[in-house]
């Protein structure tokens, strides 16, 4: 049981150094599965505007964001299989299917159908135009089967090729087929390219199509096999320019065409292809990448003058069916649902060697014509091509002793290889004949310790822990015993210490020295000054020198990070500004790149504005080799280094974007996404707000941090890894949510994204409202004066109207005629008849005290009001006898239920009396009743006087006025030939 | 018993897929078999498995440039056990479910099948196995002498493509890549 617990320990150590030998530089694997139970196939790769990468697969479109997959969501009737994708920028991302059909992303979440058949264009028609898209129209038919690639050319039209189906270009809302009866090679398109001016390239069972359009009318111009094309079936292609192309083959690889030229063209076809049918190809950088069927990713590598040479191959993905060439300079090939990422042209392994130990190699050096020399400890190794291959030649110099190893290498100006080792002194060698010799003329150089080795302009400086040398020859000998003076810095106080790791001769002619605990010091016109203090390094150790293209000097240090002097001021890089190990033993410049190397990568520090990326384990460069000598620039600015066993080549991404972008993926308004756009307005109570959102750095995706505000809410930025924030409770108020990404706690000069919104003061607060609001309250308030005011002014008007009517009913009562009538009749009564004196009298105070207790009320009851009338009535008949008949209708509960305004009856009696002759001859007849409309009538007969009786109409104005006021009810005066009536309104209390 | 009751289905079968080749057309130039031979061969670091059929029957249409192929995976003989045989048809190919395997296409080259010599062609096609559809183009040797071709072919197939997934235990046993070689001999009709 042990044993084999044992055996399964052993064959694990085994495996795990296998595995990562297999690993190319830089190679990641990502596998894609929406499940346990099923599988894809990844069918296309695009990356967007945006940033994302997109993968179009069988099992629908998914979006990458360097760790995870993210499916888009589906519409109504999109199909699965994702097969062509294109972004036309500002305008629509387009989706191609499997079954032909074309959609697009909307709002980069979800996809939906662009209707292209009749029937729903027909529909559409009748629906009016909803969307704002506009309706293709279809006058030969649409595509019907899997559209293999999408492409927009410079004049907009859009290209799409199909697999059996042909070829079809939309252009001004219309689409249009080219097949095989246009004369194209076959329907069959597996792939589409643009060839300018005005052209598209179509690769298809019968070889190649070039496809334009004059107008309305096709022109295609066919390529095949007797026009030297190696095989017919070309499955892909990329033109180059405007005549030449690059060309992916069923059977025969690879091939460089000449659409001009054609029988001059070449390709590999003299050596047996045997990486399967080429699925995908592009050319980058003097490279071409072929994703083949049974061979995985292969690279081949273009010289001047066209030689084809295999570069690498990674076969871990083994059939490939896409690729794609990253903003940040990767390269992705994916096959059935893997996903793989590599560094691309930027980083390429060139040779492994063979050694003990890996750090063996101390030093590496690339000299002139091409070669690169290292060491294995103390054995030099000089790495050549031969055949196209590389190939290690070894000196033997025995004069290194076997305990010391070499530690530098120089090539001087005639070519020579000065050898600096750790306690065996100098030896310069011959790389022709091999010849060398141990340099002994200086005293500081026997069996000395040399540390590095390093010259300009035929000065080479020496640096070691004996302290600094100068060389310079002397003489006209070039071979490797010309004549060298030598001069010593060991004991000048002034460089500070006599361990020396490195010396550099600047564009400028200043000589600098990095020292063992005395920072750095200069030598300019002879003259020493040290920095240590200044650069803020007292104490320091410091590695390693390097210049940058802007004259910019650099410096690692032990503990310090690197140290960058731009001609006036030092300035410090740590790890606040984004460095992950601030003993950094190893600096090269090249372009816009400093690489400083520690023992767990290389940084790469962007000269024009600080901004750090890096080299890693997600590279694959776990293991760099950190020694001070190891890293050397060619004269294209590549930089060799070992990682491992392994030599790589890096050549920084001068184009490409060496910095993460940052996108704002969604909005959400309490925690439901919501389509909301930059600039939206909330409303109050839309207060809870969630931002989602990404950094996109492929070559790093576990570095990505974040930095977000939110103005208007918050000052300060804060530091994240969530890809999320929600603020819950938004008070009213404008804000901007910003987010900033980066690749360490660095955030200066960090893409930005930003998302601009408002939440309003609730309406409450508005200006409108409470403007409303006073308005409102002022209306009510005029509205409530007016009321009353007009209420106050009725009732003095009634007041005015009572006072004048009590005043004409006193007038009319203390008449002189009035009295002195009643007086009359009392006289001629108490002559007559004492008693019915007594009674007349009675009746005469009763009718003036009614009056008097009367005269103040609104209303009097019928009944109170009839009483007084009774007392008028029985004094003027007293007077008039029978020539005033009374007559009056009016029950007794009617009496007491009506009321009327006081005295109005009275007053209307006496107005009968007044304006009519009241003789036995003619009496006048007044009638009182109440009429079926319930109103209280008062009749009589008319028969006016000779001498119309002088008087005031006032009296029945007055009851009219009264009336109005008190009820709103009119009485009605009608004056007819024979009858005078008036027609008062009964009122009920 | 079972194997001969297979002859005779395939043989109906072909009878349809050359109906379906024929249609009205007066001149033919239709090339068939019925006993062409296929063999398969996993070379799994463990194990060889091979196993072979003879029930292979197709159609080449010369004037149309098509073609059509059919086989019965029941008619597979060979396997290391039987019980290896049991687990192909029962765990891998769901022979019940989907019993046949076709592929049906188009001969890419122009060559005239109708003239004595010997030939590379290309043919492209639509290969159903397990029920899954891959688009293949498989390349064949094919010697015509007298109206009568002989046709040779060697192609690999990948299980992943099929979705027949091999368990992990079988790794070692079953390869991924199947390695495919067709012999047969069509006669003009």
């Amino acid at each position: 049981m042990t044993i084999v617990l044992r055996n399964i320990i052993i064959c694990c150590c085994l495996c795990i150094p296998v595995f990562s030998l297999a690993q190319i530089a830089g190679a990641k694997i990502y596998t894609l599965s929406p499940d346990e139970n099923s599988t894809l196939n990844i069918k296309t790769l695009y990356q967007i505007k945006q940033g994302y990468i997109l993968a179009g697969t069988t099992n629908g479109l998914y979006r990458f964001d360097g760790i995870n997959f993210t499916r888009f969501d589906q519409l109504f009737n999109v199909p699965d299989t994702v097969t062509a994708i294109l972004e036309i920028p500002g305008k629509d991302v387009l989706i191609g299917f499997s079954n032909g059909s074309i959609g697009r992303l909307v709002n980069y979440n979800a996809i939906e159908l662009i209707p292209l058949t009749n029937q729903s264009r027909e529909a559409e028609k009748r629906n009016d135009t909803k969307s704002d898209q506009a309706i293709p129209y279809l006058e030969e038919g649409y595509p019907k089967a899997a559209i293999t690639k999408i492409l927009e050319d410079e004049n907009n039209v859009v290209w799409f090729a199909t697999a059996g189906d042909g070829l079809w270009y939309y252009k001004n809302n219309i689409f249009y087929r080219i097949d095989d009866l246009d004369g194209l090679s076959d329907n069959y398109v597996y792939d589409i390219s643009l060839l300018p001016p005005n052209r598209v390239l179509a690769s298809t069972d019968n070889g190649i199509d070039i496809c334009s359009y004059v107008g309305a009318s096709k022109v295609i111009k066919t390529f095949t096999s007797k026009d030297g094309i190696h095989d017919n079936i070309v499955r892909c292609l990329y033109s180059d320019d405007n005549a030449n192309i690059w060309l992916g083959m069923q059977d025969a690889g690879i091939q460089y065409y000449n659409i001009e030229a054609p029988a001059a063209t070449d390709s590999l076809k003299q050596t047996p292809w045997i990486y399967g049918q080429v699925n995908s190809l592009f050319y980058n950088s003097s490279h071409v990448f072929a994703a083949t069927e049974e061979k995985g990713l292969i690279v081949f590598n273009i010289s001047e003058n066209n030689n084809i040479t295999l570069q690498y191959h990674d076969d871990r993905i083994a059939k490939i069916s896409c690729m794609l060439l990253d903003k940040e300079g990767n390269v992705w090939a994916a096959g059935n649902n893997q996903l793989m990422r590599t560094a691309g042209t930027a980083l390429e392994p060139v040779y492994t060697f063979q050694s003990d130990e890996s750090d063996d190699l101390h030093t590496l050096l690339y000299v002139k014509n091409g070669d690169l020399w290292f060491n294995k400890k103390q054995k030099l190794i000089r790495l050549a091509k031969s055949n196209g291959i590389l190939q290690e030649k070894e000196y033997n110099i025995k004069s290194i002793n076997r305990h010391s190893d070499i530690t530098s290498l120089y090539e001087d100006e005639n070519g020579n290889i000065w050898i600096g080792t750790m306690g065996s002194g100098l030896i310069i060698l011959d790389p022709i004949t091999g010849k060398h010799r141990v340099v002994k003329e200086d005293s500081l150089l026997i069996n000395g310790s040399i540390l590095s080795l390093s010259g300009k302009n035929g000065m080479i400086w020496i640096a070691s822990l004996e302290g600094a040398v100068s060389c310079e020859a002397i003489g006209n000998e070039t071979g490797i015993y010309q004549k060298i003076k030598y001069k010593n810095y060991a004991y000048d106080k002034s460089l500070g210490s006599k361990y020396v790791y490195d010396i550099l001769t600047d564009s400028k002619n200043r000589v600098w020295f990095a020292t063992d605990g005395k920072g750095i010091s200069m030598l300019e016109n002879n003259e020493f000054i040290n920095y240590d203090k200044l650069a803020g390094i007292e104490n320091e150790v410091v590695y390693k020198i390097a210049e940058d293209n802007m004259g910019q000097i650099w410096f690692s240090t032990n503990s310090k990070g690197i140290i960058k002097y731009d001609g006036k001021t030092f300035r410090g890089y740590g790890l606040e500004q984004g460095l992950t190990d601030v003993n950094i033993t190893s600096l090269a410049a090249s372009g816009s790149y400093l690489l400083a190397a520690h023992r767990s990568g290389i940084d790469l520090v962007n000269i024009h504005n600080g901004n750090i990326s890096y080299l890693d384990s997600e590279q694959g460069l776990g293991n760099i080799n950190t020694d001070p000598n190891t890293f050397t620039v060619d004269r294209l600015g590549n930089i060799f280094f070992a990682n491992g066993f392994t030599i790589y080549k890096y050549k920084p991404r001068f184009l490409q974007q060496q910095m993460p972008s940052v996108v704002i993926d969604k909005i959400q308004l309490f925690l439901k996404d919501t389509l909301i756009n930059n600039g939206q307005l909330f409303a109050a109570d839309e207060n809870n707000l969630s931002f989602y959102y990404t950094g996109l750095f492929y070559a790093e995706p576990g570095k990505i941090q974040y930095q977000y505000k939110l103005e208007g809410y918050m000052t300060e930025w804060k530091t994240t890894k969530d890809r999320i924030q929600n603020f819950p409770i938004l008070p009213p108020g404008v804000y901007t949510f910003k987010v900033r990404v980066s690749l360490n706690q660095n955030f200066t000069n960090t893409p930005e994204a930003s998302f601009s919104f408002t939440i309003e003061e609730p309406f409450w607060k508005q200006l409108w409202f409470i403007l409303l609001a006073i308005a409102l309250l002022a209306a009510t308030l005029f509205f409530i004066i007016k009321q009353r005011e007009s209420a106050i002014e009725k009732y003095n008007r009634l007041e005015r109207e009572k006072i004048q009517s009590q005043l004409e009913t006193l007038r009319n009562q203390i008449n002189p005629h009035f009295l002195f009538n009643s007086f009359n009749t009392l006289i001629s009564e108490i002559e007559n008849n004492p008693d019915k004196a007594v009674k007349y009298v009675e009746h005469l105070s009763d009718f003036y005290r009614n009056i008097v207790v009367h005269k103040e009320k609104d209303l009097i009851s019928l009944e109170e009001e009839i009483n007084i009338l009774t007392d008028y009535i029985f004094i003027q008949q007293k007077r008039y006898e029978n020539a005033l008949q009374f007559e009056m209708n009016i029950s007794v509960p009617d009496q007491r239920a009506y009321y009327v305004v006081p005295l109005a009856l009275q007053l209307l009696f006496e107005n009968a009396i007044k304006h009519n002759v009241v003789s036995v001859d003619e009496p006048l007849h007044i009638q009182l009743f109440i009429n079926d409309e319930k109103q209280l009538v008062v009749r009589n007969n008319i028969k006016e006087k000779f001498q119309p009786e002088k008087g005031s109409s006032m009296g029945l104005q007055n009851i009219q006025k009264r009336y109005q006021l008190i009820c709103s009810k009119a009485v009605i005066v009608e004056n007819d030939e024979y009858f005078f009536t008036v027609k008062i309104p009964l009122i009920t209390k | 018993m079972l194997y001969r009751k297979n002859k005779i289905a395939g043989a109906c079968k072909l009878v349809v897929v050359m109906l379906f080749f024929t249609g009205f057309q007066p001149k033919l130039s239709l090339f068939q078999t019925n006993d062409g031979t296929v063999l398969f061969r996993s070379e799994a670091p463990l194990e060889l498995i091979k196993a072979a059929s003879s029930d292979l029957i197709g159609v080449i249409d010369n004037d149309k440039r098509s073609f059509a192929f059919e086989i019965s995976i029941r008619s597979f003989q060979g396997f290391n056990t039987s019980l290896q045989k049991q687990h192909f048809h029962e765990n891998y190919m769901e022979t019940d479910k989907y019993p046949e395997a076709y592929f049906k296409g188009r001969i890419i080259e122009d060559q005239n099948l109708e003239i004595d010599g010997t030939y590379e062609i290309r043919a492209k096609g639509n290969l159903t196995i397990h029920n899954v559809t891959q688009e293949r183009i498989i390349r064949s040797i094919v010697t015509v002498n007298n109206k009568k071709i002989t046709l040779k072919s060697n192609f690999t197939l990948l299980l992943g493509d099929y979705n027949i997934l091999i368990p992990r235990v079988v790794y070692q046993k079953l390869a991924n890549e199947i390695k495919v070689e067709v012999n047969a001999t069509l006669t003009l009709r």
